[in-house]
């Protein structure tokens, strides 16, 4: 199975052309080609929007539809990024991406870091009850977020970090470390055990077996698991608004709803926010594609 | 894991390739026996006590306070013990009535569409060489917050034919005129759907294009020579070999459907006057803007029990193929 999940192609199997020696001509197909650029054209077509709205004057969008841009390009203006970033709503977007950075990260590491032990523990250490551990934490990934929400915010509440970073970071991985251990629990018990058995004739202990051999082989599923929580809590709403909402520490979608909440600012606003929450996101799509698609297949199942 | 879905593959000390491993039980003997459990206990320590106290011990929570109602404001309020009321509660409020409605509309309209959607892109993106184009194009929502999407769809739909494309371009064409898509009771819904498969569908794309891939080329061919047509070869072959993955996509998206909140939050706020309110959006205002911890919590335990059996089909597919 290859794990270019866009690209991948079907290994046998001559194409049908191929086998019948005089294949379709382009024209017979050209209705199949027809509705795949239409239907690519759709998919496209919202996202366009928004960059082009985004870097027209309030006045041109209300007064004349995106596309005009197309002959009218002296329209192009960046005031509503410049706007938006410093001080539209009471953060702007220029703190609000460095709060997304400050909640993601951590919040990307930690449940990989004590996650990975964890997966080796239940892939290769031998101790009571492991397989019925194992399948509790699988069975608690159904849990909806909604079920820790109110409990959570209290007890923040009583030690003081509610609308603080750090309450950010427990929730998320806390919440993302049942997947995260799955996801690399199966890919490590994947790994061959006579390379871990050679480690340990070489006097290696569980340490050391776990950073040496484990850790260095398991690279896809680490960068599969970083990508899918990255994304969850960068994407995050739910989360930010609970615990996070009115103070200076929210992160980028918090802002974006509160841009298009009850106080409307205005489309060149809501539409400047909105792609700088997705630029980042949209950058590591391109630039790592098939890490980016395995990653957030594998996270999937996450509720 | 599903069958065909793209996976990512541990390293082999052999040359052939094995399946992506996705056995959910160690066999009982296999590993490393440890010389005392002190390892053990630091490699699984910090992960069980976080998710016993962040994630088990708050759920039990909520259970509990599904039993309570709250008197006043601030989570030092007094509360009462009221044994089902809040459940009871749910269906005599219309507003929940009203998001109940909704999530099921949502059920049965999102799912269908999601697969009849996802399998016809797969297979027809399957026939041309650039294939990776189209399906990176309809993959990119995916890279989107359901946040930013919403912002993306209120700009689509706009009520101003010179803002909104979709009404700008209804009213270019003879006989339709704008419509209020996200101001009309009787479209919002669907209006909010339609948002929701654009950013969702490529998962489905990617995932049953893997599937499709999976579908030895021995099988197709045989079924030709036999004279098989387009069709049949479709419905007895693809459709029943991809089903395992197709079953994925099915309980994937009425999970997520079940949960759906960013991008009716973003969107309508569940407007206009509470026509598009779903379970999850009523969760929050409940248990955050109205200070109604019970009635929010009785509604979490809904979403969860609702999930329950749709989660156990996928577990259950788990562990099926892991003994295999």
């Amino acid at each position: 199975m290859s794990t270019d999940a866009i690209s991948g192609t079907r290994e046998q199997a001559p194409t049908q052309e191929s086998v019948v020696g005089h294949g379709p001509r382009w024209y017979t197909r050209a209705p199949l080609h027809f509705v795949i650029v239409l239907i690519s054209a759709i998919w496209l077509l919202p996202t366009i929007t928004l960059l082009v709205t985004s870097v027209r004057g309030i006045q041109d969008i209300s007064t004349s539809i995106w596309w005009t841009i197309l002959w009218k390009p002296h329209e192009f203006t960046l005031t509503n990024y410049n706007t938006v970033l410093h001080a539209a709503t009471s953060i702007g977007m220029g703190r609000a991406f460095l709060n997304s950075l400050a909640i993601t990260i951590p919040a990307t590491a930690l449940p990989i870091v004590i996650g990975a032990g964890a997966a080796y523990g239940f892939a290769w250490l031998r101790f009571p009850f492991r397989n019925t551990i194992f399948l509790t934490l699988v069975g608690l990934q159904v849990i909806p977020l909604q079920m820790l929400l109110i409990p959570l915010l209290r007890l923040f509440n009583q030690w003081g970090i509610a609308g603080q970073y750090p309450s950010l970071w427990i929730a998320h991985t806390a919440f993302g470390l049942p997947l995260t251990i799955y996801i690399m629990r199966n890919f490590m018990s994947g790994i061959p055990f006579d390379l871990l058995e050679a480690a340990r004739i070489d006097g290696a202990n569980e340490w050391s077996i776990f950073t040496r051999v484990i850790l260095p082989l398991s690279t896809p599923a680490i960068a599969a698991v970083a990508i899918f929580q990255f994304m969850w809590v960068w994407n995050d709403l739910l989360v930010a608004l609970v615990f996070t909402a009115g103070s200076d520490n929210a992160p980028m979608p918090v802002v974006v709803r509160t841009l298009s909440g009850a106080y409307d600012q205005g489309w060149q606003l809501m539409t400047a926010a909105a792609f700088i929450s997705m630029a980042l996101p949209l950058i590591i799509f391109f630039a790592l594609q098939r890490y980016f698609v395995a990653g957030l297949t594998a996270g999937s199942v996450k509720g | 894991m599903a069958q065909g879905q793209p996976a990512i593959t541990p390293p082999t000390t052999s040359s052939v390739a094995v399946a992506p491993t996705t056995a959910a039980i160690q066999p009982k003997g296999r590993g490393i026996k440890p010389r005392s459990y002190i390892p053990v206990l630091c490699f699984l320590g910090p992960a069980l006590a976080l998710i016993a106290f962040f994630v088990v011990y708050p759920s039990i929570k909520t259970i509990y306070l599904s039993f309570y109602a709250q008197n006043g404001i601030g989570y030092n309020a007094p509360s009462t013990f009221t044994g089902w009321d809040n459940y009871t509660g749910l269906w005599s409020n219309d507003q929940i009535r009203t998001s109940i409605r909704n999530n099921i509309l949502w059920l049965v309209l999102v799912t269908p569409v999601t697969v009849i959607l996802g399998v016809l892109f797969a297979v027809l993106f399957d026939r041309v060489r650039y294939e990776s184009i189209p399906k990176s194009i309809v993959f990119i929502p995916m890279a989107i917050s359901a946040t930013a999407s919403g912002v993306i769809w209120r700009l689509m739909y706009a009520d101003d034919p010179h803002t909104g494309t979709v009404n700008a371009i209804l009213s270019h064409l003879p006989g339709f005129s704008p419509l209020s898509f996200l101001g009309d009771a009787s479209f919002v819904n669907f209006a909010l759907m339609g948002a929701q498969i654009w950013t969702g569908l490529g998962f489905a794309v990617v995932v049953l294009s893997a599937a499709l891939k999976s579908i030895p080329a021995d099988l197709t061919e045989a079924a030709k020579i036999d004279g098989a047509n387009e069709i049949q070869i479709f419905s007895r072959i693809t459709v029943p070999l991809m089903w395992p993955t197709i079953t994925v996509i099915i309980t994937l998206t009425m999970i997520g459907v079940l949960k759906i909140f960013d991008l009716v939050y973003t969107m309508t706020s569940g407007g206009p006057a509470g026509s598009s309110d779903v379970l999850a959006l009523e969760m929050y205002v409940q248990s955050f803007g109205n200070a109604n911890p019970g009635v929010g919590s009785a509604i979490a335990v809904v979403l969860l029990i609702a999930v329950i059996p749709i989660m156990a089909i996928n577990i259950n597919r788990f562990r099926t193929e892991g003994q295999r």
